[in-house]
């Protein structure tokens, strides 16, 4: 029977709040995780009780997250930064998208059993707020735990004691339960990275007044620790400090932020009526497709009860968006319209939203400054009209190359440009809450903004990931895919191409998918005219979202000859979707952006053509390393899809909404 | 402090033979059960036996030891009654049981 409930959870995904979320935080695990995940899974079938698992992983060279996805189970989600920030920061990342009531955090050596967990469970539903694992609680077992650990240990012990009132004999246990609002909470306020985590969720604990109560564990010792005990005994002395300072400061809420209302059961909530203010095909405004898959993930939730979708008016004879079951377009705004703040906060009047989501980048509401300026005040008004607001704002005017992207010619025209764009971000940040989409993006807004409503939502994926990377037979397609003629132009691309040409390679074939940027027509069709006599190059024109999967299956390898960038790239992440490897410039947040979400690519020198033909070439030379590359994309992109990312959203748009 | 939890193979008293597999099943016990395999009276089937059904944790140790003992092989380890997490174990790291010993 229990085989049979194991099978069932591992390819159905849940309908309702699991009962328990099992994170696993994991750093170079490939060679002890699997054995864990399968005697978790084991007890957990057995024990009747619904739950997902999430592992952590904290940017690990090994594989882990590759392996760990590729198991492909409904409700095993990877989580990851692409970086090595810390157990810390991967607890914290696991714990920040917990669905289930009860969340446990358990080390990936099960170095303590699973089923300590029904004890500590009984004792959560019997009123803690945590419950902690504890080696040195009467009725505690330990096994082969060697000399220099116990010295170790029993030194750092000594160290706690002395400095940190936290009221536990054993801090750091990996082995950690959780009431999912305290999850949720300490997920928001943790700020230490490493392994002294542990200590500020305590000292946190005590602080908000939780109780924390101590269940003894067995515990066996793992070979196999990616611990250094010396440079962690260092870090842990110096978190302890900063743990005590951040305290004195105020950087450690002195009560536990509430507002986490998803933490109720879902089935508990009134479902929303939430307005999304966003572009929507056929509207060739940016971000017009990420709003259309926003919008359907949004609908799919049933935290959602209606969706009005305040979209921008519609060319001529256009198809309208069709109205479905919750889901009601309304054309609200006209892109390049200077007007657009008050016809936005007269449908918002008109609508009532419980909640608003603003889908953003700067020139959302034009390609004019005035227009585009006007339009980002629609936030702070729908804030200021009394309806709890939230922004998610794809780019930063920080981040920007403004002469690259075309927004200015001159050094004071960028300046200039650049001030307003930062006042103009101060408006944004008026919202209630303002999501953006890459971690230095959160860095950027806290450390030179001072905003603390900020937080962290990355782009997602739209599609199933597919972890199928061959490539079809016949010549192999080199895919470069957007709206082309500002930062994302093809002359170089084409240059490359010609380079590979020259270097031999006769069964390739450059596709240039996609349509001109709004403020470049007619840039494609003069490309295409100056390079008709190249063999293989093929111009797509606008592809419809029918046809997106098609064109991405019969590349080969996707190009993006990116000069700058606004934000995330809707492309890459479309890319590993369809299980592709990426050739990227080595622009400094792009790389980043493929760091933190577990992506990578093949990189060359920005806007040099030879850079990007070696780089090319690397991956027609050798088809193991390509489909290593679309491997681990694939892997990323299942690791985040816009319907988990989604939930992020409705957490706190539904905190706010409730909150008095 | 004394450990209480059961972290030995033993000869098991309810499958005759059978070496019974500790409840933890790791690198700190896998050659003393692979030792008590190689002891085994085999009788005329040739096969060794061996109890998985205490198992709630295996290591990629002691799955290698399993298949360097002969885990699939007609004549080399079977298992009787394996625990689920063995089960499940065994089938993530690629080494599928027998129907029989599934149905077990």
């Amino acid at each position: 029977m229990s085989y049979e409930q194991f099978d069932r959870w591992r390819h159905t995904a849940l309908t309702t709040q699991p009962d328990v979320t099992v994170v696993i935080p994991a750093y170079n695990e490939q060679h002890r995780i699997v054995p864990t995940i399968a005697s978790i899974a084991a007890h957990m079938a057995a024990s009747g009780r619904t739950w997902e698992l999430i592992v952590a992983d904290d940017g690990s060279t090994d594989g882990t997250p590759v392996a760990v996805a590729a198991l492909g189970w409904a409700n095993l989600r990877v989580v990851t930064s692409g970086r090595n920030e810390g157990k810390g920061a991967a607890v914290r990342r696991g714990l920040g998208v917990a669905n289930g009531r009860a969340v446990l955090f358990a080390d990936a050596d099960c170095s303590t059993p699973i089923d300590e967990l029904d004890p500590m469970l009984e004792r959560l539903e019997a009123g803690a707020d945590i419950v902690i694992g504890s080696r040195m609680a009467d009725g505690a077992e330990t096994a082969h735990k060697s000399a220099a650990r116990h010295l170790f240990s029993d030194a750092l012990r000594l160290v706690v004691s002395a400095t940190l009132r936290v009221g536990v004999r054993d801090t750091q246990c990996g082995f950690k339960l959780f009431d999912r609002e305290v999850a949720h909470a300490l997920a928001d306020s943790l700020t230490i990275d490493g392994f002294s985590f542990d200590l500020e969720v305590l000292h946190l604990a005590r602080r908000w007044g939780l109780t924390v109560a101590e269940h003894p564990v067995a515990w066996f010792d793992a070979p196999g620790s990616t611990v250094d005990p010396t440079r962690e005994s260092i870090r842990f002395v110096r978190d302890i400090a900063r743990i005590r300072w951040r305290g004195l400061t105020g950087v450690h809420p002195r009560s536990m932020p509430e507002g986490r209302v998803a933490a109720q059961p879902a089935g508990d909530l009134e479902p929303m009526r939430l307005a999304v203010v966003t572009p929507v095909p056929p509207s060739m405004t940016t971000l017009n497709e990420y709003g259309a898959h926003l919008v359907a993930a949004l609908a799919s939730k049933p935290e959602v009860g209606e969706l009005i979708v305040l979209h921008d008016d519609l060319p001529a004879g256009s198809d309208r968006p069709e109205r479905e079951e919750q889901v009601r377009p309304v054309a609200a705004w006209r892109f390049g319209s200077w007007t657009n703040v008050v016809r936005i906060a007269r449908a918002l009047r008109r609508e009532r939203p419980d909640a608003v989501l603003f889908n953003l980048q700067f020139a959302t509401f034009g390609n004019g400054r005035v227009a585009a300026a006007l339009g980002l005040l629609a936030p702070a008004v729908a804030r200021w009209m009394g309806i709890p607001t939230v922004v998610l704002l794809h780019n930063l005017v920080d981040t920007v190359d403004l002469r690259q992207a075309g927004y200015a010619r001159n050094g004071l025209l960028v300046r200039m440009y650049t001030l307003i764009g930062r006042s103009l971000t101060r408006v944004v940040l008026a919202a209630d809450r303002v999501a953006v989409t890459i971690p230095a993006y959160v860095d950027i807004l806290r450390d030179r903004y001072g905003a603390s409503n900020v937080y962290l939502a990355p782009h997602g994926v739209f599609e199933t990931a597919n972890h199928d990377v061959s490539i079809p037979d016949g010549p192999r397609q080199i895919l470069t895919f957007g709206k082309f003629g500002t930062y994302k132009r093809v002359d170089t691309v084409i240059e490359a191409y010609r380079l590979v040409l020259a270097a031999g390679f006769s069964d390739v074939e450059l596709v240039i998918a996609g349509s001109d940027a709004a403020t470049t027509p007619g840039y494609l069709e003069s490309v295409e005219r100056a390079n008709d006599d190249l063999p293989g190059l093929r111009f797509t024109g606008y592809v419809d979202e029918d046809d997106v999967e098609s064109v991405f299956r019969s590349a080969s390898m996707v190009v993006f000859p990116y000069t700058t960038t606004t934000g995330s790239s809707g492309p890459l992440h479309q890319a590993g979707s369809y299980g592709r490897a990426a050739v990227l410039p080595a622009i400094g947040d792009l790389l980043e952006l493929i760091r933190d979400e577990g992506f990578t690519a093949e990189e060359f020198d920005v806007d040099d053509s030879m850079s990007m033909a070696g780089a090319i070439t690397r991956l027609l030379e050798d088809d193991g390393h390509r489909d290593q590359i679309a491997a681990q994309n694939a892997a990323a992109a299942s690791a985040l899809p816009l319907t988990d990312i989604v939930d992020w959203h409705l957490s706190h748009l539904a905190a706010l909404s409730t909150t008095p | 402090m004394s450990i209480t939890t059961p972290l030995s193979p033993t000869l098991d008293a309810v499958t005759p033979n059978a070496v019974r597999a500790p409840r933890r099943f790791d690198t700190h016990n896998a050659r003393a059960v692979g030792h008590l395999l190689a002891q085994q009276d085999t009788g005329r089937s040739g096969q060794l036996v061996l109890d998985g059904s205490d198992v709630v944790f295996a290591d990629r140790d002691a799955v290698g030891m399993l298949v360097a003992t002969g885990l699939g092989r007609a004549d080399g380890l079977r298992i009787e009654h394996p625990s689920l997490a063995l089960q499940i174990t065994l089938e993530l790291l690629g080494h599928e049981l027998a129907p029989m010993e599934r149905a077990a």
